[in-house]
């Protein structure tokens, strides 16, 4: 936090960085180290206007740590971050949080507790329109009209995460950072605020950034899904993309129940224990190949011995042995089989993926 | 219930009795003679003088919780260099009585003091009376507001602060509308302290002559005792009042939001110099200063010597008898204080209820009673009773006793924690495997409560040790502390000698304060914060009676 250069108010846009699709945010090989650690090691993103990206990633990967960085809240060591084709942050340029006009949610709801759900949500807005129909309007965005007047205290955690998220909405800011907003509410609210924050992202006409550890979250609310490992983005693009077509083993794991099987490839066929799979891309010689287990059936045969059954009500998987190998398999309600039975394995999704071994 | 556990109950009420002792003989005393409560309550007596107490009272902690969260708010959240420096200098005038700060003040001011000798100044006005007082006790009581504020901001959550600022707030603002009301109730309770510090005090009021409460409880004592224990009890229910205030305040704590992250750090950049000038300032009135003037007169003193051989400066020998007097009484009193507040603390938390709430508040009562008030009720009523009570007048016994009483409830807070932190369940076990209460307590729990009970004896000790109205009125003759020779020796104008006096005062204060407020506090504040982590107990003995871990 040292030695930093003096704040400059504003700078001009970079030229040569303004993208023809109106970016509403796009940052450059953005580097931190906090406590001599790498957190953040060059991202790239950039972030069309209207548009959700997903920032998923474990624990540690940085994801908060970038998405504090763009608010302004942190300062990156190397790069630069431009909004609405402004240079916020930049080698020898940074505005300070509170002139970037960047909307945020947080973890916890963080309201101010002294002040009504009103006053939180008009806290952001000039003095003349904080008691004025933008506050109710926020309010009744997010299905809280009529309680401008109640104290946050008084409400649940989803509500006071819904008017967090309206004082956010209220200031009618550039873009939206949500940093794991529902990671304290318990599991029905979640699913239930998950598929509203979406809908009104999309009634806004938000840009908005969407971190989460959590693949079902990000693949629900972001168009996009950027999935970050160890300070790196690993992929970025729509949550088929990522699943269906992973750029490397990390993301096929991260990503989604995945078998990665040991295989022979000859141009766009791979021969794997489960028999043949096509490839999207052509590979030769020794290669893993990523078979999500719903693309194996089961089937009459002898190739594989069921090993256990994991049993989840409406799905269940099928841990096999495959020429000892371990093969899961992903089947609709609950398989006829049981352990020790033998069974066959076949192929039956899309062209997959293969990595060389 | 058994037997046994009514003894301990008994023994507990016991116990207590003694805390309400002078508040009792007060009412008892002003009951008996109503006309005479009448006619010194509904006179000048009275109204000047608790107009002037207030006054002061409400300025100083004004005062006091400008600074101490001006102070707290840069240390603890703008980029400024040497964050723990700051905060363990900013804690550091609580070490100074506030008689030894009148001392400084006056020394410094006296012809030959050191704004005179080494200044060349001689136009200032003298600061006696409000002035004085006001400055004195502002600068030594902000640490109490600087404290409590400082734990509040370390749980404060960021995100609060950081929304604020994202809705487009400058600094200026977000302080305004976020921190400082979120740290209400921790500027509210360190205030209060200091008003009950203020209103309570005794040695900067008298040395500087501003007529308050105390000073003219002093002064009538001899010729009007009707009206000084009429002001007295006014003044006692004023302190009483504040106490109960402050507990109420401090345990309608705010549940805190989870934490996460540090805080936003506020880069200075302009204002870089105008911070350090201004914690230079604070840190230099409140702490250099009154040790510089000290120290200047203490030299010269030693460096032209004095004509009178009783004189500390002719004899640097007798510093040993007041040395060892302090030393000695504290260290009586300190332990007398703990054997009386463990059997209170086992009851209070190990059942808890409303005898132990009674209890633990009637201790708490003796210390929020001004220890003026406190030694005044003790020396009217030996002097008014014949037989055996009344020949304890000016006694060591009585004294101790007084100390007792006055500082109690600075130990129940440590041996309530301390209690409290000893399992109940290993008691259980030990009474499973069939071992006596006693031995039980001896062999499980003491070794167990023993730092806790440490802490607390070391702030009855450091209290005593600074202690200076009880010890002036009820201490033997030819008994003096260090405190009594600092105010003799400053009633004639012996800046030298009074400055030797307070300087050991100061530094035997200091190494006590050291381990036993400042150490454990920057402790706390170090690395992250921990949930739960407790604020430093020190010196505001009425927020740290609950068993649990108080958070501010």
């Amino acid at each position: 936090m040292e030695n930093r250069p003096p704040h400059i108010e504003m700078c001009p846009a970079v030229p040569g960085r303004s993208d023809p699709r109106g970016s509403a945010l796009s940052t450059r090989g953005i580097e931190r180290v906090l406590g001599g650690n790498p957190v953040l090691r060059g991202i790239d993103l950039d972030v069309p206007a209207g548009t959700v990206l997903a920032l998923l990633g474990p624990s540690g990967c940085g994801k908060t740590t970038l998405l504090r960085c763009i608010a302004g809240l942190d300062r990156p060591d190397a790069g630069m971050i431009a909004v609405d084709d402004f240079t916020v942050s930049g080698p020898d340029c940074f505005v300070p949080a509170e002139k970037r006009r960047i909307g945020m949610v947080f973890q916890e709801p963080a309201l101010f507790p002294n002040r009504t759900v009103g006053g939180n949500v008009g806290y952001g807005l000039p003095r003349a329109e904080r008691g004025g129909p933008k506050v109710e309007r926020a309010l009744a965005l997010v299905g809280l009209s009529g309680s401008a007047d109640r104290m946050p205290a008084t409400l649940s955690g989803g509500q006071q995460q819904r008017v967090s998220l309206a004082r956010a909405l209220a200031a009618e800011p550039s873009l939206i950072l949500l940093d794991e907003p529902f990671s304290a509410l318990d599991a029905p609210l979640r699913a239930e605020l998950r598929s509203e924050v979406r809908r009104l992202l999309a009634a806004a006409g938000a840009t908005a950034v969407f971190v989460t550890h959590d693949q079902e979250e990000a693949f629900l609310i972001g168009d996009q899904v950027a999935l970050m490992l160890e300070g790196r983005i690993a992929q970025l693009g729509t949550p088929a993309d990522l699943y269906e077509r992973p750029a490397s083993r990390a993301v096929a794991t991260f990503v989604g129940d995945a078998n990665l099987l040991p295989a022979q490839a000859v141009g766009d066929v791979a021969h794997t224990p489960v028999g043949d799979v096509p490839l999207a891309r052509p590979a030769h010689g020794a290669v893993e190949v990523v078979i999500r287990p719903e693309c194996i059936a089961a089937c009459r045969g002898q190739d594989a011995v069921v090993e256990r059954i994991e049993y989840y009500g409406h799905d269940a998987v099928i841990v096999t042995s495959s020429s000892g190998c371990p093969v899961r398999c992903r089947v609709m309600g609950r398989p006829p089989y049981d352990t020790g039975d033998r069974i066959g394995l076949e192929y039956v999704g899309e062209p997959s993926v293969a990595f060389s071994a | 219930m058994t037997g046994r556990g009514w003894g301990a109950t008994a023994l507990a009420v016991a116990l207590a009795v003694p805390f309400a002792l002078p508040f009792a003989y007060l009412l008892v005393r002003n009951a008996q003679d109503l006309g005479g409560l009448w006619d010194a309550v509904s006179d000048d007596r009275l109204v000047g003088p608790l107009l002037r107490s207030l006054g002061l009272g409400i300025s100083v902690s004004a005062a006091a919780a400008a600074l101490g969260t001006g102070a707290a708010w840069l240390v603890a959240r703008t980029e400024v260099r040497g964050r723990r420096i700051w905060a363990l200098l900013l804690c550091l005038p609580l070490v100074i009585p506030s008689f030894v700060g009148a001392v400084a003040l006056i020394a410094a001011f006296a012809p030959g003091g050191l704004v005179e000798d080494s200044l060349g100044i001689t136009w200032l006005p003298e600061l006696n009376g409000f002035r004085g007082a006001f400055i004195v006790l502002t600068l030594l009581t902000y640490p109490y507001v600087f404290l409590p504020v400082m734990a509040r901001l370390r749980t404060l959550s960021p995100a609060l602060e950081e929304s604020a600022r994202l809705l487009g707030r400058r600094p200026a603002s977000v302080f305004m509308t976020v921190v400082v009301p979120q740290a209400r109730a921790a500027i509210a309770a360190g205030a209060l302290l200091v008003f009950l510090y203020v209103i309570s005090d005794f040695g900067a009021v008298q040395l500087l002559r501003y007529d308050t409460l105390t000073r003219a409880i002093y002064a009538d004592r001899l010729l009007d005792p009707i009206t000084s224990m009429a002001l007295s009890l006014v003044l006692g229910l004023l302190a009483v009042t504040i106490v109960a205030l402050e507990r109420r305040s401090s345990r309608v704590g705010l549940r805190d939001q989870a934490r996460v992250g540090s805080p936003l750090m506020l880069p200075l950049g302009r204002a870089a110099i105008a911070a350090y000038a201004f914690l230079a300032l604070v840190i230099g009135f409140a702490l250099v200063a009154p040790i510089a003037v000290l120290g200047y007169w203490a030299i010269r003193g030693f460096v032209r010597g004095s004509a009178d051989s009783a004189s500390v400066i002719s004899d640097p020998g007798l510093i040993t008898g007041p040395l060892l007097s302090t030393v000695g009484v504290s260290v009586v009193a300190a332990l007398v204080t703990i054997a009386i507040v463990v059997p209170i603390a086992f009851r209070s938390v190990r059942r808890p209820g409303r005898l132990g709430e009674v209890l633990a508040g009637t201790v708490v009562g003796g210390f929020a009673l001004p220890g003026l008030v406190t030694a005044l009720a003790f020396v009217f009523f030996t002097l008014s009773t014949p037989g055996p009570l009344g020949a304890l007048y000016q006694t060591l016994p009585l004294l101790v006793l007084a100390y007792v009483v006055h500082h109690g409830a600075l130990a129940l807070g440590a041996a309530q924690s301390a209690v409290a932190g000893v399992p109940q369940r290993l008691d259980d076990a030990a009474r499973i495997m069939g071992r006596s209460r006693l031995r039980r307590f001896a062999g499980v729990e003491m070794p167990l409560m023993l730092p806790g009970l440490a802490a607390g004896a070391g702030l009855v000790l450091l209290s005593t040790a600074k202690e200076l109205p009880a010890t002036l009125l009820l201490a033997p003759p030819g008994f003096s502390t260090l405190a009594t020779k600092v105010w003799q020796a400053a009633e004639l104008a012996a800046f030298e000698e009074a400055a030797v006096f307070a300087l050991v005062l100061v530094a035997i204060s200091g190494v006590l304060t050291w381990f036993l407020v400042v150490r454990p506090a920057l402790r706390s504040w170090s690395d992250r914060p921990h949930p739960g982590a407790a604020p430093a107990q020190g010196e505001s003995p009425t927020r740290s009676r609950s068993p649990e871990p108080t958070t501010p």
